[in-house]
């Protein structure tokens, strides 16, 4: 029965169970207010609270306008507020790691339906150098230190109040997703300062970005976004992980080849056992493109959850060596 | 790439280069935990030597309104036009959550010290909720718990006669709590008008449709509109007096459904470099109804009803003067146009054209 169990998992067609999923996580995160839903304001993804239908709130916000405290009140007790938001954060990133990402998250959602028009378009997808990807991955980095550390300097005096919730200012999830529930307010630039009209025009500016990117480029926005680089802090902490056993592993590249994020370490690594790497979305392609038994898995509390095997390879490429297509032969 | 090796290293890095830099900044606004309470008793005992305290209500003139205030009016500098949003002293507000502090003042933001004042909460189920009264240094001041997302409506009421005229003075504030978080949703039910028969007369804010969410603030331009109310009943006739902080002021009167309306004037033109879209000023509505009623309280009698009520309120500039629609479709046409023509001249120029490669033999 286990192994049954295992089988049906191992050889599932992972495409369209993402498709399933990716659908009604983002009907759940976009439209969810219009059901009362709200799972709070620690969400590990960019379920924007400008979309005021929004079923949780992005923790990027919560955390930028709790560091914002004036400094005599960031040490005092209301400090525990921001650690309680920090649990929480950390509480619902445990439970999927940076498959938030490939599974969860509304934006990138929308990233891969519109690869998959440009797909049905007959379009080519472009790729980054590798020097290009290297320089570009560092970017969101930068975005987090702008989501942590301004907060910090508006608190102490630093800052003006124009530079609140700044990241969201730029963001092009601010600007884009209360468009879905037909909201097009965000589309506008706010001239009542130099920074707000710079930042906002930035926003705007990064929103166009966003759809000419994601046409051409997979995922164009996850190489940039702080979320995944505050995700990679905590990996560690998640009960799933991401292992390779590098024993097993031809270096085909048929997993680099799959991989929307251009991460070459799930070919080229074959030293690492724990294989996530910052870019890393956990959408599991790399699994499912594997042909090697159990040369990349996807772990729940140590118990291997999805791996990869030649069946399932076989089956989902539709290559015909499994048991059935020789039958059927 | 980062490894996890790596990304620990730099994420241990990032916090001392964070913490360092935070300690610097504190020690740069001389700031220390231990000093901080120290200095804020000193800071509000020198201010309380200076405030001006009225020692009774009785001894104001009956027919002055009194007000409530969301301002710590004993600070001077911050006063009726302070410029924190949702009206409260942000630093104040930040320890005592979730509560909210008023003042109940009269003329120019002067402090009201009586305790036979009659005051009265209703929160955002409209249920009756006790106010407390808080006096430290000889300040008078009311809280009362906001721990739900909504509004929150607070009164004083106050019953004197004065030759054979009582004046029915009420001060009421309607505080919008929104806070960040919550899981309280906003919707229509919230709206409704409250009706209490704690008091005689009332005057209510009629919410409009976009009037929609826990944030909102009204600004320049907006229409208001107030119904008011005596016994339960719409009020004929009476007067409405709106006082701007910044000057303005005008006169309407209340018509047959008791209800008037009125435009809030732009009064906000500054630089800019200047210009603060926070910016909060302040406003009083005062309801006066007089009528001829004989009665008694106590062994008092009275022939006349003089019936003041007073409504404060907080606008902010308008989003309409400093968001451009315009301005932010131009751009947005304009990068994605660049960004695409960029991206398809970039695939073209790579794109080698088919050459027949032709060998002699």
């Amino acid at each position: 029965m286990k192994s049954r169990i295992k089988n049906f998992i191992n050889n599932g067609d992972l495409r369209r169970v993402r498709f399933w999923i990716q659908l009604t996580t983002f009907v759940l995160f976009v439209y969810g207010g219009y059901l009362a839903i709200n799972l709070g304001s620690s969400f590990p993804v960019f379920s924007c609270p400008y979309n005021d239908k929004t079923a949780a709130t992005c923790y990027l916000i919560s955390i930028q306008h709790q560091l914002a405290m004036p400094t005599e009140v960031l040490f005092s007790p209301a400090l525990i507020s921001i650690l309680i938001g920090l649990v929480t954060f950390i509480a619902w990133f445990m439970i999927l790691n940076k498959a938030w990402c490939g599974y969860m998250c509304p934006f990138g959602t929308l990233q891969d339906w519109i690869t998959a028009l440009r797909k049905k378009i007959g379009i080519r997808f472009s790729i980054y150098t590798q020097n290009q990807f290297e320089q570009l991955s560092k970017i969101k980095y930068l975005f987090l230190i702008i989501v942590l550390l301004f907060p910090l300097l508006i608190g102490a005096g630093a800052l003006s109040n124009n530079w609140s919730a700044s990241f969201c200012q730029m963001c092009p999830a601010r600007v884009i997703s209360p468009m879905f529930t037909g909201d097009f307010s965000q589309w506008s630039i706010d001239f009542s300062s130099k920074t707000n009209m710079i930042l906002t025009t930035l926003g705007i500016s990064f929103a166009a970005l966003f759809f000419v990117g994601a046409f051409v480029k997979k995922r164009f926005f996850c190489f940039f976004c702080p979320m995944s680089a505050l995700h990679y802090i905590f990996a560690d902490t998640s009960i799933v992980k991401f292992r390779k056993d590098g024993s097993k592993c031809t270096r085909c590249g048929g997993c680099y080849a799959v991989c929307d994020m251009q991460i070459k370490d799930i070919a080229d690594d074959v030293v690492s056992t724990n294989i996530l790497r910052d870019d890393c979305i956990l959408c599991l392609k790399c699994v499912a493109a594997c042909p090697e038994d159990d040369a990349l898995h996807f772990d729940i509390l140590n118990i291997k959850a999805f791996s990869s095997t030649r069946e399932g390879f076989e089956k989902r490429m539709n290559i015909g060596f499994n048991k059935n297509s020789e039958a059927n032969k | 790439m980062i490894t996890s090796k790596k990304r620990n290293k730099i994420f241990l890095f990032s916090l001392i280069v964070l913490g360092l830099l935070f300690a610097g900044l504190s020690t740069y606004k001389k700031y220390s935990h231990k000093s901080y309470a120290t200095n804020a008793t000193s800071k509000q005992a020198q201010q309380c030597q200076k405030c001006e305290i009225v020692s009774n209500v009785k001894k104001i003139d009956p027919q002055t309104p009194i007000y409530f205030t969301l301002s710590d009016p004993t600070k001077k500098d911050q006063g009726r036009g302070g410029m924190h949003s949702h009206g409260g002293d942000y630093k104040n507000e930040s320890y005592k959550a979730p509560s909210k502090k008023a003042w109940l003042v009269y003329g120019e933001n002067n402090l009201v010290s009586d305790l036979n004042l009659k005051t009265f909460v209703f929160d955002t189920t409209q249920t009756q909720k006790d106010v407390k009264f808080d006096n430290k240094m000889g300040i008078n001041a009311y809280s009362f718990e906001v721990p739900k997302n909504g509004y929150y409506n607070l009164f004083a009421k106050s019953e004197i006669i004065n030759d054979d005229t009582l004046f029915y003075r009420v001060a009421k504030l309607e505080y919008l709590n929104g806070k960040h978080g919550s899981k309280d949703i906003y919707n229509e039910e919230i709206k409704k008008e409250l009706k209490t028969d704690k008091i005689k007369i009332d005057l209510v804010r009629l919410k409009d449709d976009n009037e929609d969410s826990f944030f909102y603030r009204i600004s320049m331009g907006d229409t208001l509109r107030f119904k008011a109310t005596l016994d339960g009943k719409p009020l004929q006739n009476a007067d409405l007096d709106i006082d701007l902080n910044s000057g303005w002021s005008k006169n309407i009167k209340t018509d047959a459904n008791g209800t008037a309306s009125f435009t809030m004037i732009r009064d906000y033109f500054p630089s800019w470099d200047r210009f603060d879209k926070r910016y909060k000023q302040e406003m009083l509505i005062t309801l006066t109804y007089s009528e001829d009623q004989n009665g008694t309280i106590g062994d008092q009698k009275y022939k006349y009803i003089n019936y003041i009520l007073t409504y404060p309120m907080s606008y902010y500039p308008n989003s309409s003067d400093y968001q451009s629609y315009s301005y932010g479709l131009l751009v947005g046409l304009f990068i994605f146009a660049l960004s695409g023509i960029v991206v398809y001249l970039y695939r073209r120029r790579r794109t080698k054209p088919f050459k027949e490669i032709k060998y002699e033999e």
